[in-house]
């Protein structure tokens, strides 16, 4: 997520700057459980004050990859280094990491302050210290109230406070949050959020979450990596992974999108000419140079689609078919439009009139166009 | 029982409730039969017993009430067993020496049966179930057969002493059966399970990531079982506690066959009483004792655990 007030224009972004030095590094990672790879040679670099996610389905290795920076699993092969320190042999009780459970995994024998406070009296700090930590705590995540409470008398979203203000207490270098808003109900969780981002931002320290909901990443992180079959697929900000996915797998796994097969055939300028099924041929910028007949797919996402003739600009692709499904979400409606046999292209148009107006119904013949630098070609 | 006469006063109304129901009736007034039929009336049978003199009749007890005249019942109660059994010197020592063999083995059995439960909550799922029917097993021989058998490794040419003596690690054999130590081996081994099956019950529930939490805020894995695993399990003790505690402070088989004459429990002078001496009254008046004594610490025990819960 950019914060452009943040930041001066047309500065770097730590990721962009060559001479800067990565906070997390992990490097060459592979863990193996009994047969199942379920890191193969990850490495990944974190910058500090990061908002960091791992991103990608169940059993993709994002958990196996949080809970080896927090030492409570220890990498078959490869090393991990935290702020240029080693840590690969470094037991969990003595990494200067924290975590959140997703479970979130409070004491339960024990109340809200006993909780936040038990990080702290590991290190033995004084108790004049704790406390004013704990208070500081409290404050930060507005849980002050709840203080005497046992975590069975607290609700999910205060249980989640509570956890968060525990792992932060000790002020650890780097955060891990494992499904962070995965146990909070939908409102609360877009709520969560914008707080969660905020909160990053004022503490400053580097977080790292793991999460498998693509909108919750987008949201929240500076970067994402999205992951797959234990390997990292695509490291890159919100806005870059959604408009330039590098391979299908990111493409159809973040948002929504139109996936149309060919060949490539010809090349003009920037652009390049690729022939689809049906006759299909479109005009869309590429840069990489691709030599003839390359298989290639071309992602078009739903909302970079409009509707002929109203906007149509010179050099755009056209592709027609009978509107099949509508789905009316309020802003936005949904339209699945049979354009061959094999093929149902989603089309979201924002509903700018009332419904009654709507402009499309079932059955309805409409062609769609979309412009050479809105489709991405994709090899992988 | 405690649980049940918390119950009980709101009985009433709910029986109230369900007048024209009498299936629900029936269904919630058969365990308070039961209780009344197997251990109210003996309760009140014992009670009577013991407030009465032994003579040798049968039954060999005085009735508590006589007719003397026509018109006049006379009621004789007999507060001299219960005297007897506070102030004697014999009794109050086997009062004591129970309760202390009872928090002996009590305590010996969490010292063995934690780190046995923990084990077997621990191991991988397909061992549990063996490892659990070896816990149970045992149960499947007869207890006074198991008993025997500790007469037989700890007598003076027992198993243990040969097997010591060949070792060479001792010169001439142990005295230990027919020793308090031999009673303690007995008790130890014969409650175990009672101990470990609980603690088991307890501790696979359980939730592993809480002392991952503890790793990661800095605990080392022997404060994280101190801070997290041990206070989570106190339930599981104290279930256990209760039952090896109060079967063995009543124990009257093992110090019988394993214990010497030192060995001096309420048990086995309740057994003395009711069977060799044939007074009943004071048999009785020892076991409402012992009643006694077992059912307060247990009340306690109720009252400080449901203000722990409320807290």
């Amino acid at each position: 997520m950019a914060r452009p007030e943040d930041r001066e224009p047309g500065a770097l972004e730590a990721w962009q700057d060559p001479r800067a030095r990565p906070y997390v590094r992990i490097e060459g990672v592979t863990r193996l459980f009994g047969e199942v790879r379920a890191l193969n040679d990850v490495s990944l670099d974190i910058y500090q004050g990061e908002f960091f996610s791992l991103l990608g389905g169940s059993g993709c290795g994002k958990s196996t990859l949080l809970r080896l920076l927090a030492g409570l699993d220890s990498p078959t092969r490869g090393r991990i280094w935290i702020d240029g320190v080693d840590v690969t042999d470094i037991p969990a009780y003595r990494r200067p990491v924290n975590m959140m459970f997703q479970s979130y995994a409070l004491f339960p024998h024990m109340n809200v302050e006993a909780n936040i406070e038990f990080g702290l009296r590991q290190e033995k700090m004084p108790r004049a210290e704790r406390a004013e930590r704990v208070g500081e705590m409290l404050d930060l995540l507005h849980i002050g109230d709840l203080r005497k409470r046992r975590p069975d008398q607290l609700s999910g979203g205060q249980r989640q406070r509570v956890a968060l203000a525990r792992s932060l207490a000790k002020h650890p270098k780097l955060l891990l949050l494992d499904e962070p808003l995965g146990a909070l109900d939908k409102k609360l969780r877009t709520h969560t959020q914008f707080e969660l981002v905020k909160l990053q931002e004022r503490i400053g320290i580097t977080f790292v979450t793991v999460t498998h909901d693509q909108e919750e990443a987008m949201t929240m992180s500076s970067r994402i990596a999205v992951m797959d079959a234990g390997q990292i697929i695509q490291v890159d900000t919100p806005g870059a992974i959604y408009e330039y996915p590098n391979s299908r797998m990111v493409a159809s796994f973040i948002g929504s999108v139109n996936l149309f097969e060919g060949k490539v055939f010809g090349r003009e300028d920037n652009d390049i000419l690729v022939a689809g099924d049906d006759y299909l041929v479109m005009r869309l910028r590429c840069l990489q140079p691709l030599s003839l007949g390359t298989p290639v797919t071309v992602a078009v996402r739903p909302e970079k689609m409009r509707l002929c003739p109203e906007c149509e600009g010179p050099g755009d692709n056209r592709v027609s078919g009978h509107v099949e499904d509508i789905a009316y979400l309020g802003n936005v409606s949904i339209y699945h439009v049979r354009v061959s046999p094999e093929q149902v292209v989603t089309l979201t148009l924002a509903n700018m009139q009332p419904r009654t107006e709507q402009m499309l119904t079932w059955g309805q013949e409409v062609t769609m166009s979309w412009s050479p630098v809105c489709g991405v070609v994709l090899t992988e | 029982m405690i649980a049940i006469s918390g119950f009980s006063g709101t009985l009433f109304t709910r029986l109230r409730a369900w007048r024209w129901q009498p299936g629900r009736l029936v269904n919630i007034g058969l365990p308070y039969f039961w209780l009344l039929l197997f251990f109210f009336l003996p309760f009140v049978i014992v009670f009577q017993i013991s407030l009465a003199e032994p003579q040798i009749a049968q039954p060999p007890y005085t009735a508590l009430t006589e007719w003397v005249d026509e018109a006049v019942l006379q009621v004789r109660l007999n507060l001299g067993n219960f005297v007897l059994v506070v102030e004697d010197e014999l009794y109050r020592a086997a009062f004591l020496n129970s309760l202390w063999v009872g928090l002996v083995s009590t305590l010996g059995c969490l010292l063995i049966g934690y780190p046995m439960a923990y084990a077997i909550a621990t191991a991988p799922e397909r061992w549990r179930v063996i490892l659990l029917m070896m816990i149970i097993l045992p149960f499947w021989t007869s207890f006074l057969i198991r008993v025997y058998a500790w007469i037989g490794i700890l007598k003076g040419n027992g198993l243990l002493n040969n097997f010591l003596l060949a070792l060479g690690l001792i010169d001439e054999p142990l005295a230990i059966l027919h020793t308090q130590t031999a009673v303690y081996i007995g008790v130890v081994y014969s409650y175990l399970p009672f101990m470990v099956l609980p603690l088991y019950a307890n501790l696979s529930r359980l939730d592993l990531t809480l002392l991952e939490a503890a790793a990661d805020l800095g605990c080392r894995p022997w404060r994280a079982f101190l801070r997290v695993t041990l206070p989570l399990s106190l339930p599981g003790i104290l279930a256990g506690s209760l039952l090896v505690f109060i079967p063995v402070v009543g124990e009257f088989v093992i110090p019988d066959l394993l214990g010497g004459p030192d060995s001096l429990m309420v048990g086995r002078m309740l057994w003395t009483e009711f069977f060799s001496n044939k007074d009943w009254p004071l048999a009785s008046a020892l076991a409402l004792v012992l009643l006694a004594l077992l059912v307060v610490p247990f009340v306690a025990l109720q009252r400080w655990q449901s203000r722990l819960d409320a807290h």
